[in-house]
């Protein structure tokens, strides 16, 4: 897979460029705006790492002019420069995502494969954080290769939870999502669910938060 | 010895005053109100004094002709038939009182019987002054004719010198009567005026006093006549005043945010390197200097991270705009948040709260709050402790119904090893660590803390445990700062 670097600082282009080869992707590394313009114009990449303060042609102006031509290359704008504004108009120009430098490689490269496959058209069929992967077509929870079938609610209250993994949901929040309109709730019927599911996917699959509710870990 | 003289001197030294205002009101009118009243006097006096005068040579002529008119053309005529006059017409009106003498100092003749204008003839002609008893109401005005010739009868008109004094006095009385109404009517309109213009000065003030190092806006003059033209001079070199400093707080801010900005992408660069160097390091004594380095790393990362928020924190929010927030929304987030440390240093994290509140605020700024506070209380409390966050209200009694934020609290409480009482405001300053402290903050957390309570009205203090266990409470009023303070008698920075 190729990646197109822009990064104009010489020491974190060269430690990316040796990362993301470590990882499997071919780099080219392109040190100015006006560059990077001229590669993303020839070349073909799928995804581009990009740098907002950028001599010459500035970084948001590069991104504007490649979506002004109909480039659809996923972008994931790379800067130290974290303002609510400069969020806010990196992703209006059509950035895909954003990361704050400094950041862990890991990260990084689970965004880029993140933005990859968002791109790609392909439907994900699989939430997961990690631990636990939740198949969405076939309903199945995946936890250390092995498949485990969940019943129509216990699908719902787990999708909800690793939607947004590592966030804490209330019971509220989890009644809503595992029970219709009119429907009655009884008054303990998440802890009775998320009790199976415990026996199902071991006890720390989901967490409770005393006071607050029931949460996955964060990828 | 010294003190006692001083304040001897003082108390002798200064002059004795009767009336010392503090106010311009109040000066204006202690100095005004005598020169208007010593203005009235005099101008009455001087009325008392010229009408006075212009009656009695009025009158003197008018008793010299009415003397000539009965004065008999011969000797030993008859005397003159006189008309008779009321006691009223006298006194009252001052009607001419005319007397007949007979050339020996016989009284031929009178126009009144009352005993109290019984003048005798007086034997030098002219005009005089005749007292008939104490007091200026028994005093006549007497015109005495020269006598024709030798035996002829004598002449004497009188006036009540009574009717005079009360006729001149009513002629004061009434012109002094719309001076008097004058000097109220004056009075008031001094004091409506000044109490306008001290008005307008207290709206500049208002206005000034709404200026924060996040709103450094000019005063407004506002429609002409609004701020006197004497003080537009101080609003606008006070407006000047809040421009150089608004430039100055930019200037800073900026350079915070430019050195942060500059520092973060060396760290990244760094954190690249060393991410590529960890495959590398060799087990053992190595890798556990590699580990020390990584830690020390993140906590300058950390360090730039907080100054750069605090930096931001403090620019305008023009982004912020206020919202309903539900607290236990946000203390959810905040707790989800902070799990993955909370688990790390296997502490243990509860809620407990019943309370519905909404507060009108920024939840950006209620996430800082509330961050920072579970930061330091799962970085400072000890492994295997816990840390709980209670929303519960100080005073069941106080406060109205549901979700009035009024009373109500957030505390965060952990069983970490607490703050000496003189210190706990201290810690809110920036890079101000309780010394002896082994944790790796940045010193900045309660300082965003407080800046982000602080912007929206809320009151952070931090208590001990009122179980007397180890360990801190970080409370967060959710009410309005100011009435908490009061309430509480604590001092604001």
């Amino acid at each position: 897979m190729r990646a197109l670097l822009v990064e104009d600082d010489d020491m974190i282009g060269r430690s990316l460029v040796h990362a993301l080869k470590g990882a499997g992707w071919s780099v080219d590394w392109v040190r100015d705006g006006a560059l990077a313009h001229s590669a993303l114009a020839d070349g073909d990449y799928r995804c581009v790492l990009l740098d907002l303060g950028l001599p010459g042609l500035d970084g948001t102006e590069v991104l504007r002019r490649a979506r002004a031509r109909g480039d659809l290359t996923p972008v994931l704008v790379l800067t130290a420069r974290d303002g609510l504004d400069d969020r806010i108009q990196g992703l209006d120009l059509g950035a895909d995502d954003y990361l704050l430098k400094p950041f862990e490689v890991g990260e990084l490269l689970a965004r880029m494969r993140a933005v990859v496959r968002r791109r790609s058209g392909v439907a994900q069929s699989v939430v997961g954080n990690g631990v636990v992967q939740l198949d969405l077509a076939t309903r199945e929870v995946l936890r250390g290769g092995a498949r485990e079938a969940l019943t129509a609610r216990e699908f719902a209250l787990l999708q909800a939870l690793l939607e947004q993994p590592g966030a804490i949901l209330s019971r509220e929040q989890l009644e809503n999502r595992i029970y219709g309109w009119g429907e009655e709730v009884s008054s303990n019927a998440v802890d009775v669910l998320i009790h199976g599911m415990r026996r199902k996917l071991g006890p720390d699959a989901i967490r409770n938060v005393r006071g607050l509710g029931w949460r996955v870990a964060a990828p | 010895m010294k003190a006692a003289a001083e304040s001897g001197r003082t108390r002798t030294g200064a002059p004795i005053r009767w009336y010392q205002p503090r106010s311009l009101r109040g000066q204006l009118l202690a100095w005004l109100a005598p020169w208007v009243v010593v203005g009235a006097v005099v101008a009455g006096w001087a009325f008392y004094a010229s009408y006075g005068l212009v009656l009695h040579t009025f009158m003197q002529t008018q008793m010299e002709v009415l003397a000539r008119y009965h004065v008999p053309g011969g000797q030993g005529d008859g005397p003159p038939p006189l008309q008779v006059l009321s006691d009223e017409s006298v006194f009252r009106w001052g009607a001419l009182v005319v007397q007949v003498w007979s050339a020996d100092g016989q009284l031929l003749a009178t126009s009144t019987a009352n005993p109290r204008a019984a003048v005798p003839l007086q034997a030098a002609p002219g005009h005089r002054l005749v007292q008939q008893g104490a007091g200026w109401e028994q005093g006549w005005r007497v015109y005495t004719a020269p006598p024709a010739g030798p035996g002829h009868q004598r002449v004497q008109v009188l006036q009540s010198e009574q009717f005079l004094q009360e006729e001149v006095w009513g002629r004061t009385l009434y012109v002094l009567l719309p001076l008097a109404l004058l000097v109220p009517a004056l009075l008031f309109t001094l004091w409506w005026v000044v109490g306008r213009a001290s008005r307008s000065l207290r709206v500049v003030a208002q206005e000034v006093a709404q200026r924060d190092d996040r709103s450094l806006g000019a005063i407004p003059l506002g429609p002409a006549g609004r701020v006197p033209e004497e003080i537009v001079p101080l609003v606008a070199s006070f407006n000047a005043l809040l421009a150089r400093l608004g430039e100055a707080f930019a200037a800073q801010r900026r350079f915070v945010q430019d050195a942060a900005h500059e520092l973060r992408t060396p760290m990244a660069a760094m954190r690249l390197q060393m991410e590529n160097l960890r495959p590398w390091v060799p087990p053992g004594e190595a890798q556990q200097q590699f580990a020390q380095l990584d830690a020390g790393m993140r906590r300058a990362q950390h360090l730039v991270g907080q100054l750069l928020r605090l930096s931001r924190q403090e620019a305008p929010a023009s982004a912020q705009t206020p919202a309903p927030v539900d607290i236990t929304a946000v203390l959810r987030d905040s707790v989800g948040q902070w799990m993955p440390l909370a688990d790390q240093r296997r502490i243990e994290v509860g809620f407990d709260g019943t309370e519905q509140v909404v507060l009108q605020a920024s939840a950006v700024d209620l996430r800082s709050v509330f961050d920072n506070l579970l930061d330091n209380a799962l970085r400072y409390t000890p492994e295997g402790g816990s840390v709980e966050v209670r929303l519960h209200r100080l005073d069941a009694t106080a406060g109205g119904g549901h979700a009035d934020p009024a009373g109500v609290v957030v505390d965060v409480v952990d069983t970490g090893p607490g703050i000496p009482p003189d210190l706990r405001e201290r810690v809110f300053d920036r890079f101000f660590r309780v010394p002896g402290t082994s944790a790796d903050g940045s010193g900045l957390g309660l300082a965003i803390t407080r800046a982000a309570a602080l912007r929206q009205g809320l009151w952070v203090e931090l208590l001990a445990r009122s179980d007397g266990a180890s360990g801190l409470v970080a409370r967060v009023h959710l009410a309005p700062a100011a009435s908490v303070v009061a309430k509480t008698g604590l001092r604001q920075g």
